[in-house]
C-alpha cells in the first residue's frame, strides 16, 4: 500500500449510473491504486466491493463486466426497465433467478457489443421475468424481491481480509439511525438492506436490525468519513448529480424516477456543499477546531443528455463507463506517481470542491444554501467552529488546552477572509 | 410548515389552536403540503358553513379532504385530492359538485353516514372519469382548480401578515419564494408540482418552469429567511425574532410499510424528512452560536407532536380517521405550546428548554450524527441560556 498522503473515495450515485462509478474505479485499477478507505451508499457498495473483493474475477474483469447487468438496447427500446437487476416481487423470485442462470446463453465478453447475442440472452431473461409468479397486491410492501445476485458477484470473505477499510451505510428502521457497516460486518443481507429503497424493495432483516437504504439519508457516503476517518488527508468523490435530475421528464417512467431522485439529489448537493465548504474553512484552523479530510471532486460531464443518468440500456452503460474512466484517469495518473503531500495538494488543487466546482452554475443550489440561510456560519466560520468545540461550564467557556503549539483560531476567520 | 402529506392536517390543527388562543404570527412560510393550511389561516374564502371566512372554521374543514374509512379501506387512494390525468377530470369533478347540490346530501361536516354518502358520490364520479394517461404523459395526475374555492386571493394580498411558499425554478436551478403579492392560482400549483404527480409548471407564458419546493427545502426555513425578493413585505422578516417549525415526525413515519401504497409514500417522504431535519438541525446550531451574546438571527423553535404508538403505521394514510388523529395531535401540541408560552410563571429558559430546536436534539440520534460533522456541539452547547432579543447574556 502507498505510504503517501492517506486518501479515501466515496461512491454513491444512482443505480443506473453504477457504470459511471465502475469506469472511475477501472481507471484507478489500471494504476493499481489502493485507497485507505472506500465509503459507499446504495449501489456504490457494489462497485466498492467489486474493487476490493470480486468473486472469481480480477477487479478489472468484474468492473468491466458491469454493463452486462444492463439490458439489450433493442429490448430496452420497448421495455425500458432493468429486469436483470430488479426482480419481480414474489415468493419464487429467488428460484426463478436461479433458473434464469441455468438457461443456455451466448457467452459475451463485457466489451463486445454483439447486439444480436445480447438481444437473444436478454429476451430469455425477459420471458423468465414475465413468467415469474407475482404476489403483488396492496398487501405487498414492495415491487421487487431481493435475489442472491450479490453472492454471485462478491467474495465476502475476501472483503474481510482487504487492506482497504470499506463502509456501506444503511438505515435502521428500529434505531431510526444510519448504520455504518464495514469489511467485517457487511453481509449479503446488509447489502440488500442498503439497496432497499422504499417501494422498490422491502426492508431487510439483518441481524438485530431492519434495514432500508442509507442513500436517502446520506447519499454522499461522507458520514463514515467524518465519523470514523477524520485522519485521512483527502477524499475523492464524483460530482453530485442534481442538475441531471432537476429537469422536465421525457415520459411517465422518467417522471417516476425523477420524483424518487429529486429530493435525494437535493440532499446530496447540500451535504456535499456543507462538507466541502466546512473542510476548506477548517483546514487552516488549529484546535479546538476538528479536522476534516479535503474533498476533491471529479467533474461528471454528461451534457447535453441528462437522461443518461436514468437509462438502463447496455449502450448507455458502456458510454457512462467510458465517461467515468476519462474523469478519473488524470487523478489516477497523479496518484500513480506516489507524490508527497505538497505535490499532491498542488496537482489536485483544481479538483478541490469548495474552490472550484461548487462555484460553477451547475451547483447554484448548494451555493444558495451556503450563502443564504447559513451565511452567518460560513462568513464567520472561525467563531462558529471555535464555539461549538469549546466546552462550557455553567455558561462560562472553558478553552481546550493546546498541545500542538499551533496558534489560536482567528474568531473572525471565515469565507469573507478567504 | 414543512412539506409532506401528514403536514396538511398537523398544520391545520396547530394553526387552528393558535388562532383560537390568539397567538399571532408575523409571517407564515410553507413548503408543499403546508401551503393550504397556511393560506386558510391567512385568507380563507367565504363558503357555505363559513360565510364569515373564519380561519378556525376553514382549518377544521381540512380533515374533510380525506376519505371516509369505509371507502378508504377498500380503495386506499385520495380521489378528492388527486385527480386522474386528462381533460375529463375537471368536468367530472364539476359533475360531482352538481350532484351534491341537487341530491339532498348534507355537506361533509355532517355525521359519519352522511360523509360516507358524500365521499361515495366523489368516488363514483372519479372512478368513471376517463383518463388519457399514456406512457408518454408527463405526469399521472391533473389539477382541478379546487384552490380557488378555498382561498380568497384578494384577502391574502391585503393581509397585514406575510406569506411565503417555496418553489424550485428549473431555469435558475435555485429555490424561489412566492410571496402574498406574487402568489396566484398558477403559482400555487407550480409550487406543488412534484415530479410524476404533476408536470413542471409555468406561472407566466414563456416564463420559467417550476417544480415543488418541498423536494429542495422541505423545512421552509430557508423560504422565510431569504430569497432575495426585494419587496416591502419581505423586508419585514428581517425583524423576525423567532421561527417556530412544525415537527417532521420521523420516528412515527419510519416504519416497515404495510402496503405498496404506504411504501410509495415512504419512498417520497424518506429523503424529504431527512433533508428537513438536517437543515433545521444545522440552522439550530447556527442559532445557538450567533445568538449567544445577542440575538442576531431569528431563533428556531420546534413544535413537537405526540401520537399514540399504535397510530405510527397509519400516519401516511389518506383516511378520515388518520386526518382526525393528525389534526388533533396538531391542535393539542399548539394548545400546550400556547399554555406554556402565555403562562405568567414561564421563564425564557423554561420555554427554551422545551421548545428551542437545538435543545430538543440529542447527541445519539440521526441529527446528532449529522451535526458531528462540525465537531461536538452537544458537549459545548449543553445547558446554554440564550437571552431574549436586546438583552445581554446571563
Amino acid at each position: 500500500m502507498w505510504k503517501g498522503p492517506r486518501i479515501g473515495i466515496v461512491l454513491s450515485g444512482t443505480a443506473p449510473a453504477m457504470t459511471l462509478m465502475s469506469g472511475v474505479m477501472l481507471a484507478f485499477a489500471e494504476y493499481n491504486i489502493e485507497f485507505e478507505v472506500i465509503s459507499t451508499a446504495g449501489v456504490g457498495g457494489l462497485v466498492g466491493m467489486l474493487y476490493l473483493a470480486a468473486k472469481d474475477k480480477t477487479r478489472e474483469e468484474a468492473l468491466r463486466a458491469l454493463p452486462n447487468l444492463f439490458v439489450s438496447d433493442w429490448i430496452y427500446r420497448f421495455v425500458p426497465i432493468n429486469f436483470k437487476v430488479f426482480h419481480k416481487y414474489g415468493p419464487l423470485a429467488s428460484a426463478y433467478y436461479q433458473m434464469r442462470k441455468s438457461l443456455p446463453k451466448f457467452d459475451i465478453a463485457p466489451g463486445e457489443h454483439s447486439p444480436l447475442k445480447r438481444f437473444a440472452n436478454d429476451w430469455m431473461d425477459l420471458w423468465a421475468t414475465a413468467l415469474t409468479p407475482p404476489s403483488l397486491g396492496t398487501a405487498s410492501n414492495a415491487l421487487m424481491s431481493h435475489v442472491p445476485l450479490i453472492e454471485d458477484l462478491v467474495n465476502f470473505n475476501a472483503l474481510k481480509g482487504s487492506g482497504t477499510r470499506f463502509y456501506l451505510n444503511a438505515f435502521s428502521l428500529y434505531d431510526r439511525r444510519l448504520k455504518l457497516y464495514d469489511n467485517h460486518t457487511v453481509t449479503p443481507d446488509v447489502y440488500n438492506g442498503a439497496q432497499a429503497m422504499f417501494m422498490l424493495f422491502p426492508p431487510v432483516k439483518a441481524g438485530p436490525d431492519l434495514l432500508v437504504t442509507g442513500a436517502s439519508h446520506d447519499p454522499t457516503a461522507l458520514q463514515a468519513i467524518w465519523m470514523k476517518e477524520r485522519d485521512l488527508w483527502g477524499v475523492l468523490a464524483l460530482e453530485p448529480f442534481g442538475k441531471h435530475f432537476w429537469r422536465a421528464p421525457t415520459d411517465i417512467y422518467d417522471a417516476f424516477q425523477l420524483m424518487l431522485m429529486t429530493p435525494i439529489a437535493s440532499l446530496q448537493e447540500i451535504m456535499f456543499g456543507l462538507y466541502g465548504e466546512t473542510e476548506q474553512l477548517l483546514s487552516p484552523l488549529g484546535p479546538p477546531a476538528p479536522v476534516l479530510p479535503r474533498l476533491y471532486m471529479m467533474h461528471v460531464l454528461l451534457n447535453p443528455d441528462s437522461t443518461r443518468m436514468l437509462n438502463w440500456s447496455y449502450d448507455n452503460a458502456v458510454t457512462l463507463q467510458k465517461i467515468g474512466y476519462r474523469m478519473a484517469l488524470p487523478i489516477a495518473q497523479v496518484l500513480d506517481r506516489r507524490p508527497d503531500r505538497a505535490t499532491l495538494e498542488s496537482e489536485l488543487a483544481s479538483y478541490r470542491y469548495a474552490r472550484n466546482l461548487l462555484e460553477t452554475p451547475s451547483h447554484s443550489r448548494p451555493r444558495q444554501v451556503l450563502r443564504g440561510i447559513f451565511d452567518s456560519v460560513f462568513s464567520d466560520f472561525g467563531r462558529f467552529v471555535s464555539r461549538i468545540n469549546t466546552e462550557t461550564q455553567g455558561g462560562r467557556i472553558i478553552p481546550e488546552p493546546r498541545q500542538d503549539g499551533r496558534s489560536e483560531p482567528d474568531p473572525g476567520r471565515g469565507r469573507a477572509s478567504q | 410548515m414543512s412539506g409532506g402529506a401528514p403536514t396538511l392536517h398537523l398544520a391545520a390543527g396547530a394553526l387552528c389552536a393558535f388562532q383560537e388562543k390568539g397567538l399571532r404570527f408575523e409571517a407564515v412560510a410553507a413548503s408543499g403540503a403546508g401551503a393550504l393550511p397556511g393560506l386558510l389561516y391567512l385568507a380563507p374564502a367565504p363558503r357555505p358553513g363559513n360565510l364569515t371566512a373564519d380561519p378556525a372554521v376553514a382549518l377544521k374543514g381540512v380533515v374533510n379532504m380525506n376519505i371516509h374509512d369505509a371507502i378508504y379501506d377498500l380503495v386506499p387512494n385520495n380521489f378528492k385530492v388527486f385527480f386522474k390525468y386528462g381533460p375529463f377530470s375537471d368536468p367530472f369533478y364539476r359533475l360531482s359538485q352538481f350532484i351534491k347540490r341537487v341530491v339532498p346530501v348534507p355537506d361533509s361536516y355532517g355525521p359519519d353516514h352522511q360523509r360516507l354518502v358524500h365521499d361515495w358520490i366523489d368516488f363514483v364520479t372519479a372512478a368513471i372519469a376517463p383518463t388519457t394517461l399514456t406512457y408518454h404523459s408527463p405526469s399521472v395526475l391533473t389539477r382541478v382548480q379546487v384552490i380557488n374555492e378555498l382561498v380568497d386571493w384578494d384577502a391574502l394580498r391585503a393581509s397585514p401578515r406575510d406569506f411565503f411558499l417555496n418553489t424550485f425554478n428549473m431555469e435558475t436551478q435555485r429555490l424561489q419564494a412566492f410571496t402574498k403579492l406574487t402568489l396566484t392560482t398558477d403559482a400555487f400549483y407550480a409550487a406543488l408540482a412534484m415530479p410524476w404527480l404533476y408536470p413542471p409548471t409555468r406561472v407566466t407564458t414563456g416564463g420559467p418552469r417550476y417544480t415543488e419546493g418541498a423536494s429542495h427545502d422541505p423545512s421552509a426555513i430557508e423560504t422565510v429567511l431569504e430569497d432575495g425578493t426585494p419587496t416591502d413585505a419581505f423586508a419585514k422578516t428581517d425583524r423576525l425574532d423567532a421561527l417556530l417549525v412544525l415537527d417532521t415526525i420521523p420516528p412515527d413515519l419510519w416504519t416497515d410499510p404495510q402496503s405498496i401504497y404506504e411504501a410509495l409514500q415512504l419512498a417520497i417522504m424518506d429523503p424529504i424528512v431527512t433533508l428537513a431535519e438536517n437543515v433545521a438541525a444545522f440552522y439550530s446550531l447556527q442559532d445557538m452560536v450567533f445568538n449567544e451574546s445577542k440575538a442576531s438571527i431569528p431563533k428556531l423553535y420546534r413544535l413537537p407532536f405526540q401520537f399514540p404508538r399504535w397510530e405510527g403505521a397509519k400516519l401516511l394514510a389518506w383516511s378520515y380517521s388518520t386526518a382526525r388523529t393528525l389534526w388533533d395531535a396538531g391542535y393539542d401540541a399548539a394548545e400546550k405550546f400556547c399554555a406554556d408560552l402565555l403562562s405568567p410563571s414561564a421563564s425564557q429558559n423554561q420555554i427554551d428548554g422545551k421548545y428551542r430546536y437545538f435543545r430538543t436534539l440529542v447527541r445519539d440520534s440521526r441529527e446528532g450524527d449529522f451535526l458531528s460533522m462540525f465537531g461536538d456541539p452537544f458537549k459545548s452547547l449543553a445547558g446554554i441560556v440564550v437571552p431574549p432579543p436586546g438583552q445581554p447574556s446571563p
